[in-house]
């Protein structure tokens, strides 16, 4: 009786045990997207990492220049809360409600000037026949700049603009009347007569679009405010790149 | 508890030797008053029903003037009785001692009850054999206490059923000495092992006794089949199986000396991969399980119902498969020894699957079960080329929209498809297994018995795979991002169930039996990967996110051998027979691969299952569901004659025989590219792919989905062969010492391809053909025994590999073991000169001290290379082709030794076995490159290109070594078994870049088993893969080597042009980052391949009824 009530009970633990692993559908890996719209940001990071987080999580990082378009989707939810947070730290800088009757074409704006974020970012009114340039080196320390303008023909001809430029750190915007001529801002080593990078006017040249004014052509009244990084490319040689116009980024 | 339950023991001996003596003592005191009654003299009435012992007493006790005198502990344990009678108490005593096992006995006014269980008969049984090992049917077996004779079998098997005792055995034989053997213990329900070896008699006739005791002849029989094998072989008896926690053979065979295992599942032979070993069950060959390259799994054959097995590693004339590395013949029982009834249950854990996510597609209802709910029946026949339709066009000889959307309704929904996530289940595993015998004549031995199991084992495994870099996938690391890397997983889903009924007849002078063997395993495994494309490497823009790529693969297999076979024994000829037919049918129904495309979205990263693109050939094989089916029978027959003689002194053996073999073999392919034709604003992406079968329609062309199969997807193959052969050998014992077995086989073998069709648009010829039909394969094994412990082999075996009939198909498929597309290019068969010498010595029962060389030269090995069939690109396949020559020399030593030497009258020591083993082994091979061209008149023809310089054979090891520790105890068994491989060639090639090697590996199983419950139940606790070390594949990247010559002469090699840097050779150097450039570079050699399988920790629980 007794081995009998022993055959039994195994064989309702190994029933139990065999039916309980029996399992056909799962959960499904890849969900529907059901409720899906256009979006895009922009915004400009400088000086730090930002991380950018919907509901919690982390979907990428900015540096420097930032954006994305695209489609963002909305699962039963009227809003999706996006925040910034800093690298590292994970302090959070920003939160934005994204509202799911946004206006699709208005691109959520951010920028990070290294302490806070704002939703633009601020430069002065435009003057007319002035051009208005400011300037920030995103170069390693100890690499002080001396900006110059002139044709690339004779290092000795340059005019500055401004001397002794540390990197990280913002020039004031530089008021620029009508030139003369068609002239090219070109980074020179500090105090001395030699073109920033390998003492060649071709590589030490500004070409990201920056504008000087002259008599004949771009007559100025804009302005600019340009971020400078160096990268190295592919041969090991020094480049001056991103090169971006933050004025250009944010329009008012 | 040993310990507590001998304690009860002695304290229930005492107590009843007390209260007999208590009895005995109040007698006394009592007769001095009154002298008592007889229990014939009193009368009683009793009706119990269901009643134990001591109620019945108290119930006795309360209507007569006695009383009983018992020990409460013993009468307790037995069980309840009815008892209705009436009459004296002598007889209702008489009665109760007759349905129990009690007794009484009368002291004056009390009854003495005493408990004496009747104990049930035990076994003896064995093998009487000659001092060579062969078997002498017919000799007789007598017990001289009991005077019981009986004649053993045809097999030189016996079994005698005896009381428990201690017995004199002497067995004789007409010709050899009679032996008694002393002390031979039977014990109750036991089964004692005995076999018995006899010496030649020189004076003929005249009889001379030996005597010996028990122990003495149970070594020698175990000496005699250890050491008179034919051939250099190596195996595991059923007493050694036993010993071990093995639940299948696939766990068993890395034990024997010079074998190693893939997984526990596919055996390497003395370093020689899968393909050049071959699996026999009973004496039939097993087909290949795997439909894609030949191998077998051996984990479908469970531990418990094997008799032995043996690996050869040498053949002989008789033998009927051919082989490279070794013959493994399984022989499972068929008459058991003893009658068992048993029922083990087990689960497992490992240590990579518990608490994870298990991925796969749809599950049918009866997955667990190992049977197909028809949910992934998507594959009607009649299924049609629809490759023409095209919705931009109006082309009145295209497939219509309603052509197209009748296949559609007819093939069905994509319901089954997209990945799912289950719950990890741990492994479960039941077996119950039967063994009955009956003796029809003990004095003719004659009987009939059966054997049945049926066993149920479901595992889910999940392998990690932490680095892909090869196939289609991005080659090339960037030590600068190492997010950079393509990883993923293997999920395994297996249920596999196994029947087998084996039944016989014996008698002294015939044996016939009938094997059965089914088996039937689900295995779905996906793989999941991932990573980026070598199309696509990764960057910030298009590229910054991996795909994935799923390969769902659910394969239902079911395997079946039928087989009846005979001996007989007709005077002095031993005639054997045997007929069989296997089949395997393997069925891989609604197989997907599909690549899932990232898209990120403003706040999450979705993939998305897309179809391909209608115009594109296959779709771009972006989403396919597939069925493949194989199906192949073999039929078998053999008869073998051997008649023994006498030359001089010594007896000589003349066998013959004559063997066929036909094979028939298909496999079809339903492949089903799903596409559409839509090129904007798609809709799939953000749609389940389970609801893409609502768009199939075709009312709107340009958009719907779409099974779009070409001719090519829809195909067949079919082949068969014929081998059939004939041989004659000899077994000369030339003197006492010295013994020749040696022969000839004639073997004609035949092959056709019946269809072969390819499912690839461009694929290479099949070329090769066996031409030469007749070949002749001489054997010739010396074995000299200078001292009865002693061997000194050398032998001579040509064998031949053939090739599987899938070997010889143009279908061609992406392997996820070499993750590249394999494509069969034709086989011939392989043509192996095995040489062997190997000294062995046996310095005690079960010990072996062995050393061995062995050299053989293949004739056209079938290897797999890799080819780039356009260089620079991701198009790599593996061919399946045959190499000009190849040669392996190498080495084994063996190693088993008890422990009882050091101290003999240490119990312990005993019990402990230490065993290893050691193959060191090194190859080269000729190989031949085929080359096309076109003759003046256009017509294409094909020669060889020889290389000049030599590389190691596909799939060696160079180095394998063994080791172990084990002590079984009367209880406790505890086994730590350590394997290590070295460097294997993995896939050959002709340029190092195309090269893969596995990487040395070491691998740790330890177990626990404890036996209890009077040695009927027992748990095993397995513990395997301890160190979880990983298989790890790379190639010698080109970073790794340098032009040596700039201008190399025209047809050069490799060697002619580059060589390694500084540092570098062809093992693995993982290099050095060289950060001068930018980005980054890896310098060295690139790991394509790495793969956990995790530690397993088992536990079961056997019980024999």
């Amino acid at each position: 009786m007794i081995q009998k009530y022993n055959a039994l009970t195994v064989f309702l633990l190994v029933l139990s045990m065999f039916f309980s692993s029996c399992e056909k559908e799962g959960k499904m890996v890849i969900t529907p997207i059901t409720d899906i719209r256009s979006i895009s940001f922009k915004g400009f990071v400088l000086g730090d990492t930002l991380e950018q987080y919907f509901d919690g999580v982390k979907m990428r990082n900015f540096y420097g220049r930032a954006g994305f378009t695209g489609n963002i989707t909305y699962e039963n939810q009227d809003a999706i809360k996006m925040e910034l947070k800093k690298k590292g730290t994970n302090e959070v800088l920003y939160t934005y409600g994204i509202e799911k009757d946004r206006d699709k074409d208005k691109p959520v704006r951010f920028f990070y000037d290294g302490k806070k974020v704002t939703e633009g970012y601020h430069y002065p009114e435009a003057i007319e026949e002035q051009e208005q340039i400011a300037f920030y080196f995103d170069f390693p320390a100890g690499m002080p700049v001396d900006i110059a303008y002139g044709d690339g023909s004779d290092i000795n001809a340059m005019e500055y603009l401004a001397k002794n430029v540390q990197p990280k750190q913002w020039t004031e915007f530089i008021k620029i009347p009508q030139l003369e001529g068609e002239m090219y801002v070109f980074l020179l080593k500090a105090g001395k007569k030699e073109y920033l990078l390998e003492n060649d006017a071709f590589s030490s040249v500004m070409s990201g679009g920056i504008q000087l004014p002259n008599k004949y052509g771009y007559p100025g009244g804009g302005v600019q405010s340009w971020y400078v990084g160096i990268v190295k490319d592919g041969t090991g040689k020094s480049a001056f790149f991103p090169q971006e116009d933050l004025v250009a980024l944010f329009p008012r | 508890m040993k310990k507590s339950r001998t304690k009860l023991f002695v304290i229930m001996k005492y107590s009843t030797l007390i209260l007999i003596l208590l009895a005995m003592t109040s007698t006394l005191l009592m007769a001095n008053v009154a002298e008592a009654q007889k229990m014939s003299e009193v009368t009683i009435s009793i009706n119990a029903r269901q009643q134990t012992i001591s109620a019945i007493l108290e119930e006795i006790e309360t209507k007569t003037p006695f009383s009983f005198v018992y020990t409460l502990g013993e009468i307790k344990e037995y069980r309840k009785v009815d008892l209705q009678f009436k009459g004296s108490l002598l007889e209702a005593l008489q009665l109760l001692s007759q349905c129990t096992a009690t007794r009484y006995q009368q002291t004056g006014q009390n009854i003495v009850v005493t408990y004496t269980p009747v104990q049930r008969p035990g076994r003896l049984s064995g093998k009487i054999l000659d001092s060579k090992g062969g078997p002498l049917p017919g000799a007789s077996l007598k017990v001289l206490e009991l005077g019981q004779v009986v004649s053993n079998a045809v097999d030189g098997s016996y079994q005698l059923s005896l009381p428990p005792g201690s017995y004199t055995i002497e067995a004789s034989y007409i010709g050899f000495h009679s032996m008694q053997i002393t002390d031979v213990k039977v014990i109750s329900d036991k089964n004692t092992s005995l076999d018995i070896v006899l010496k030649e008699n020189a004076q003929s006739l005249q009889t001379v006794m030996i005597t010996s005791s028990y122990r003495k002849a149970s070594v020698e029989g175990l000496y005699a089949r250890q050491k008179n094998a034919a051939t250099v072989t190596d195996g595991i008896s059923s007493e050694q199986i036993s010993a071990t926690p093995d639940k299948h053979i696939g766990e068993t065979l890395k034990r024997i000396t010079g074998l190693s295992t893939t997984d526990n599942k596919n055996v390497v032979v003395r370093g020689a991969a899968e393909r050049y070993n071959v699996a026999q069950l009973d004496g039939i060959m097993l087909p290949s399980t795997d439909v894609q390259s030949r191998n077998f799994d051996f984990t479908l054959i469970p531990s418990n119902l094997v008799e032995s097995i043996v690996v050869s590693k040498s053949a002989t004339a008789d033998m009927t498969s051919g082989f490279g590395g070794g013959l493994i013949q399984v022989n499972t029982i068929s008459i058991p020894a003893e009658d068992f009834f048993s029922f083990s249950a087990g689960t497992s854990f490992n240590s990579r699957v518990m608490g994870k996510d298990f991925y796969g597609y749809q599950r049918g209802k009866y997955d667990y079960l190992g049977f197909d709910d028809g949910s992934r029946n998507h594959f009607p026949a009649g299924l049609k080329d629809v490759s023409t339709f095209n919705p931009r066009t109006n082309d009145p000889r295209n497939t219509t929209a309603a052509e197209v959307a009748a296949q559609n309704r007819s093939i069905g929904g994509t319901e089954r498809l997209g990945s799912r996530i289950f719950r990890s289940m741990p492994s479960q595993n039941y077996q119950f297994s039967v063994g009955q015998s009956y003796d029809l004549s003990k004095q003719k031995a004659q009987k009939i018995g059966f054997v049945g199991s049926l066993s149920y084992r479901n595992t889910q495994g999940i392998d990690d795979i932490t680095n892909i870099r090869r196939g289609s996938w991005q080659i090339r690391a960037t030590p600068s991002d190492p997010d950079n890397i393509n990883n993923g997983h293997l999920y395994n889903f297996n249920t596999t169930l196994g029947a087998l009924l084996n039944g016989g007849y014996r008698d002294g002078k015939h044996q016939i039996t009938v094997n059965n063997f089914y088996t039937r395993v689900f295995n779905e495994q996906l793989e999941r990967i991932t990573g980026w494309l070598y199309a696509e490497p990764k960057d910030t823009d298009v590229n910054k996110h991996p795909v994935i790529k799923e390969d769902d693969r659910p394969v239902f297999t079911d395997l079946l051998q039928n087989k009846i076979s005979a001996e007989h024994l007709l005077g002095r000829v031993k005639l054997d027979w045997n007929l069989a037919r296997v089949s395997i049918d393997a069925r891989e129904t609604d197989a997907v691969t599909a690549l899932l495309s990232p898209e990120e979205l403003a706040n999450k990263l979705v993939y998305k299952y897309l179809p391909g693109q209608g115009s594109a050939a296959g779709g771009g094989a972006r989403l396919e569901r597939d069925k493949f089916a194989y199906r192949e029978r073999n039929l078998t027959a053999g008869l073998n004659a051997a008649i023994d003689f006498k030359i001089g002194k010594q007896k000589q053996v003349f066998k013959t025989g004559l063997f066929y073999l036909d094979r028939h073999a298909t496999y079809e392919w339903n492949m089903l590219p799903i596409v559409s034709f839509v090129v904007v604003n798609n809709p799939y992406g953000y749609m389940p792919v389970q609801d893409f079968g609502n768009h199939m329609d075709m009312k709107n062309p340009m958009q719907d989905v779409l099974y779009m199969p070409s001719s090519f997807h829809l195909s067949r193959y079919e082949g068969k062969d014929v081998n059939k052969a004939v041989y004659a050998m000899f077994d000369n014992r030339i003197t006492d010492k010295l013994r020749l077995v040696w022969g000839g086989r004639y073997e004609y073998f035949r092959y056709d391809s019946l269809q072969n069709s390819s499912n690839m648009q461009r694929t290479p010829e099949v070329t090769l053909r066996d031409s030469v039909r007749w070949k002749f394969m001489p054997s010739a094994h010396l074995t000299y025994t200078p001292f009865s412990n002693f061997n000194i082999r050398a032998s001579y075996a040509r064998t031949v590999v053939r090739p599987s009939l899938m070997d010889n198909s143009r279908f061609s498929r992406y392997n996820t073991n070499f993750g590249r597309r394999q494509v069969n290019l034709g086989l011939e068969s392989s043509i192996i000169d095995n040489y062997d010498v190997k000294l062995e010595w046996f310095p005690a029962a079960g010990d072996v001290i062995s050393i061995g060389g062995f050299y053989k030269y293949f004739d056209k090995p079938a290897e797999f290379y890799a080819v780039n069939d356009v260089s620079g690109t991701d198009n790599l396949y593996v061919y399946t082709n045959n190499s000009d020559w190849g040669k392996i020399k190498g080495m084994e030593i063996e190693i088993r030794k008890s422990l009882g030497f050091i101290a003999p009258s240490v119990a312990l020591l005993k019990d402990i076995t230490l065993s290893g083993n050691l193959t060191l082994l090194k190859s080269e091979v000729q190989s031949r490159v085929l080359m096309y061209e076109a003759d003046e008149k256009g017509k294409q023809r094909s020669h060889y290109e020889y290389m000049k310089y030599k590389r190691p054979l596909y799939g060696q090891v160079p180095t394998v070594v063994n080791g172990g520790v084990n002590y079984v105890g009367k209880h406790l068994g505890l086994n730590l078994v350590f394997n290590y491989m070295g460097y294997k060639t993995f896939i050959t090639g002709s340029d190092p870049n195309l090269v893969e090697y596995e990487r040395p590996r070491s691998q740790m199983d330890a177990q626990v088993s404890y036996r209890f419950y009077r040695n009927k139940a027992q748990f095993k606790l397995n513990m395997s893969n301890l160190l979880d070390a990983p298989y790890r594949f790379y190639i010698n990247d080109a970073s790794t080597y340098e032009i040596k010559n700039a201008k190399p002469p025209a047809n050069s090699e490799w060697n002619d042009v580059y060589k390694y840097k500084w540092g570098f050779t062809d093992k693995f150097e993982e290099g050095y980052v060289d950060y001068s450039k930018s980005p980054s570079e890896q310098i060295g050699d690139r790991q394509t391949f790495t793969r956990y399988v995790g530690r397993s920790f088992s536990l079961s629980l056997s019980y024999n009824f």
